[in-house]
């Protein structure tokens, strides 16, 4: 009755078998390959180092090379890669360069069009390690091509950014997928005029690049925006309001604090926790009740920064002292606990350390 | 009038029937998740992700994280596990080591290695666990955190530990389990990359027994000798890379491992922490995440990644494994129980319609269904005839669900991740799944039907676990 059936069954688990034991057999073929590939490209390198070296400090090899082979070539791109994070020299750098123009570029433009996704990833890694400049009109062309992911398309802006390539600020404003650490990544490498030309139309950004710009004030502490950001503090909610407050806070904008004490009672635990960080900034005595006050907040993070304003106060040991023995607030209490004995925690550590 | 033989006769070709269609839905099932993992396992293939993480460590935006280690009776492993957390590279975390009130040397052996002394601290009590009796600080390395505390499991522990928490992320690890450096900024990656929409991340956990593994650090991937071993180990490959891809795929991920994931404390908080005397409670969790997520309608997403980043110990004692796969079935009937009314329910969307569907019917049935395919194929040798044909019908069904399934995870494995770096290895692997239909799965059928036999007697039996620890 079911004669045919058990048949079928029979052939299609047959014919899985032998499939997946012939995929068996190339699998393990291909390891020998590859094991044999890595032992030789090992040794290649071993044997090119030596003369690697030379080459980047003196831009000749002592021994002469012919890079015919694919694993010669290999060999010099990791060790190029591995050199050029421990050799900043512009000489080292101009001597990659050469040779990576001369032997790689060939092959990266066509790894850069190649139908595996991986492959034009890695050769994006390699061009921003290795620094081509001289790859970018073969990057611009891929980068409206219809298979271009959108992570090719945030790693060629990085390239981008790294030559100040005025194009960036056209992509940057047109992307909308990319994450603010993204955007950060990518704006941290730009010089000041391109940076200004994105401020230029800030409030026409979308809301991820707006947190990456007002971010990008805050790490590198740039006091040239500082009315922007002023600007932007008075007049924006939620997530702006409070990364623009932070900006504020670091540059360190202490021309009117008292503006800024009505944020001790912010719904938003972010603006206590900047207002905590701001007042231990200006370390005034007539500020020590905000502080306290900040010190029995719900918020866990609001209390450190608030400990640790106190802290960096002048007279710190005996307000936390004071703290300790005063306040009713068991939080209070606990973290000026803390904040006294980190001194000497920290302390210990080091000595154990030494 | 009918013979009575030929109703029994209808109904036994009925049931043959019914678990030949049901043994045909699971392979399709299977085979459609199968497809899915291949294609985005084969997109990252050789990519050099090393790079791609670099730039994270040096960014100004990355999240700390409180890595929470729940340890009862883990004198054997503890030690390495904490050595092998305090090599990871992140640039802020804290460790939170919780003795669930051990009754070996766990307590005194922390203390002891990392110089531990009490502090006053007021724990806040977010989420009420036991009774806490010390809180120790180590004295050489400042972020690393000792709770004492009364025993109460071990979701208990991890809830003490969530409480005691000061980042917005943590990770619940198993002290039996040894990370890879990258682990975090591997598995963080995708809650920096999506604005934090992802609320959990989870990785691939591999096997550690056959590993060469010095002070906490993998040095050598291997594979183990001992038979049981290394059919978890193709049995770990088979969920991670064909399973949890194609769930993390369609965000129908309903486990985030409980040896190690990432959370957003935030989301835990809110949805209750882990819920007590329970088993599974890492799978009850997501459920619940799952569930919080669709009712305040939020854009959240729960993420698998496919890279190996941690390695644990699996037992290679029929006992203990036994006990454990009684354990993870009546875990698994917890969870489910738990939330049965998100089953079949609209406002669940896949969730409700896929997921839980889908453990329901292969993970937690299924064992019953199999036990009585065994069954018939056994009866069927003595009465022959039309039931023999079914019985080989369910026979080949089996094989092509057991061990050919088994055999192209193992080739997948191979194909794109490529972790183990002999080559017998892999043919060694090959030939075990092989023979996963004649020996191994029958096993394991039988010890979760005994999990349900247990459930269906209320009967909770833990089982304590026996370490060896797997660092040298």
């Amino acid at each position: 009755m079911f004669n045919q059936e058990i048949l079928f069954l029979s052939i299609l688990n047959l014919v899985l078998f032998v499939g997946l034991i012939s995929l068996l057999g190339y699998l393990v073929i291909r390891k020998f390959i590859e094991i044999k590939h890595q032992n030789q490209l090992a040794d290649v390198k071993n044997k090119l180092q030596p003369s690697v070296i030379n080459y980047l400090l003196e831009g000749y090899f002592g021994n002469s090379f012919t890079f015919k082979k694919r694993v010669y070539l290999q060999a010099m791109e990791e060790l190029f890669v591995n050199y050029a994070e421990v050799l900043t020299e512009e000489k080292v750098k101009m001597h990659i360069l050469d040779f990576a123009d001369h032997h790689f570029k060939h092959i990266y433009v066509k790894n850069l069009s190649s139908r595996r996704w991986s492959t034009r990833m890695n050769t994006l890694y390699y061009i921003e390690e290795l620094g081509m400049e001289s790859l970018i009109p073969t990057m611009l062309n891929r980068m409206d091509h219809r298979k271009t992911s959108q992570t090719e398309k945030v790693q060629m802006l990085r390239i981008l950014a790294t030559f100040q390539h005025p194009k960036i600020v056209e992509y940057v404003s047109e992307f909308n997928f990319m994450s603010d650490s993204d955007y950060k990544g990518i704006l941290l490498k730009l010089n000041h005029q391109l940076l200004d030309l994105l401020f230029l139309n800030y409030h026409q950004h979308n809301a991820q690049l707006k947190y990456a710009l007002l971010d990008v004030i805050y790490i590198t502490s740039n006091l040239q925006y500082i009315h922007l950001v002023e600007d932007i503090f008075k007049h924006s909610i939620g997530e702006e309001r409070i990364r623009s407050y932070k900006a504020l806070v670091k540059l360190g904008y202490a021309q009117d604090i008292n503006k800024f004490i009505p944020l001790v009672h912010s719904m938003v635990w972010e603006e206590r926790m900047l207002t905590a960080k701001l007042l231990g900034t200006v370390k005034e005595q007539q500020y020590l009740p905000a502080l306290r006050e900040l010190l029995r907040d719900p918020i866990w993070w609001v209390r450190t920064q608030a400990g640790h304003a106190i802290a960096s106060y002048p007279n710190s040991t005996e307000i936390l002292q004071d703290v300790v023995q005063t306040e009713q607030d068991q939080f209070a209490k606990d973290l000026a606990l803390e904040w006294l004995q980190k001194g000497v925690k920290n302390e210990n550590a080091r000595n154990h350390l030494e | 009038m009918r013979m009575p033989e030929t109703i029994w006769s209808d109904i036994a070709l009925l049931i043959g029937f019914m678990i030949t269609l049901y043994t045909i839905i699971i392979i399709a099932f299977y085979l459609f998740i199968f497809v899915t993992s291949a294609i985005q396992l084969r997109k990252e293939y050789r990519l050099k992700l090393d790079q791609s993480f670099i730039e994270h460590i040096y960014g100004d935006n990355v999240k700390p994280i409180s890595i929470l280690v729940p340890a009862y009776n883990e004198e054997a492993g503890i030690i390495q596990s904490v050595r092998s957390l305090l090599n990871i590279h992140y640039p802020l975390f804290e460790i939170i080591v919780i003795n669930d009130g051990s009754k070996d040397s766990t307590l005194e052996k922390m203390i002891k290695t990392y110089d531990m002394t009490p502090v006053d601290k007021v724990v806040r009590t977010v989420i009420p666990t036991n009774q806490i009796k010390a809180i120790y600080q180590s004295e050489v390395l400042p972020n690393l955190y000792l709770i004492d505390k009364e025993n109460g499991g071990k979701a208990d522990a991890l809830n003490a530990g969530l409480n005691f928490s000061n980042y917005p992320y943590f990770c619940s690890l198993d002290g039996d389990s040894i990370l890879e450096r990258d682990a975090f900024i591997k598995v963080m990656k995708p809650i920096l990359d999506s604005n934090n929409d992802v609320i959990a991340s989870g990785g691939s956990i591999r096997i550690a027994n056959g590993c060469k593994i010095q002070n906490g650090n993998v040095l050598q991937v291997g594979l183990s000798e001992n038979p049981l071993a290394i059919m978890q180990t193709i049995e770990y490959l088979r969920a991670f890379l064909m399973g949890r891809i194609g769930l993390s795929r369609h965000n129908l991920l309903l486990i985030v491992s409980g040896a190690f994931g990432v959370f957003s404390k935030s989301w835990v908080l809110e949805a209750g922490g882990y819920k007590r005397d329970t088993v599974g409670e890492d799978m009850e969790l997501v459920i619940r995440l799952h569930r919080l997520i669709k009712e305040k309608n939020a854009k959240k997403q729960i993420v698998y990644i496919p890279d190996p980043v941690c390695w644990t110990e699996v037992p290679e004692e029929i006992t203990y494994l036994r006990r454990q796969r009684r354990r993870w079935h009546q875990g698994l009937f917890e969870s489910l129980w738990a939330h049965k009314k998100m089953l079949a329910n609209p406002k669940y969307g896949n969730i409700g319609f896929i997921s839980l569907p889908y453990f329901w019917i292969v993970e937690f049935f299924g064992p019953i269904v199999e036990f009585t395919g065994y069954l018939y194929m056994i009866t069927s040798f003595f009465i022959g005839g039309i039931y023999l044909e079914i019985s080989l019908l369910l026979f080949l069904l089996s094989f092509l669900y057991g061990s050919i399934f088994s055999m192209g995870a193992v080739l997948l494995e191979e194909w794109s991740l490529r972790k183990y770096p002999k080559v017998s290895d892999i043919i060694n692997l090959f030939l075990y799944s092989l023979t996963e239909t004649f020996w191994y799965r029958p096993l394991t059928v039988f010890w979760r039907l005994e999990g349900i036999w247990n459930v269906m007697r209320g009967k909770h039996q833990w089982g304590e676990m026996k370490r060896k620890g797997i660092s040298e």
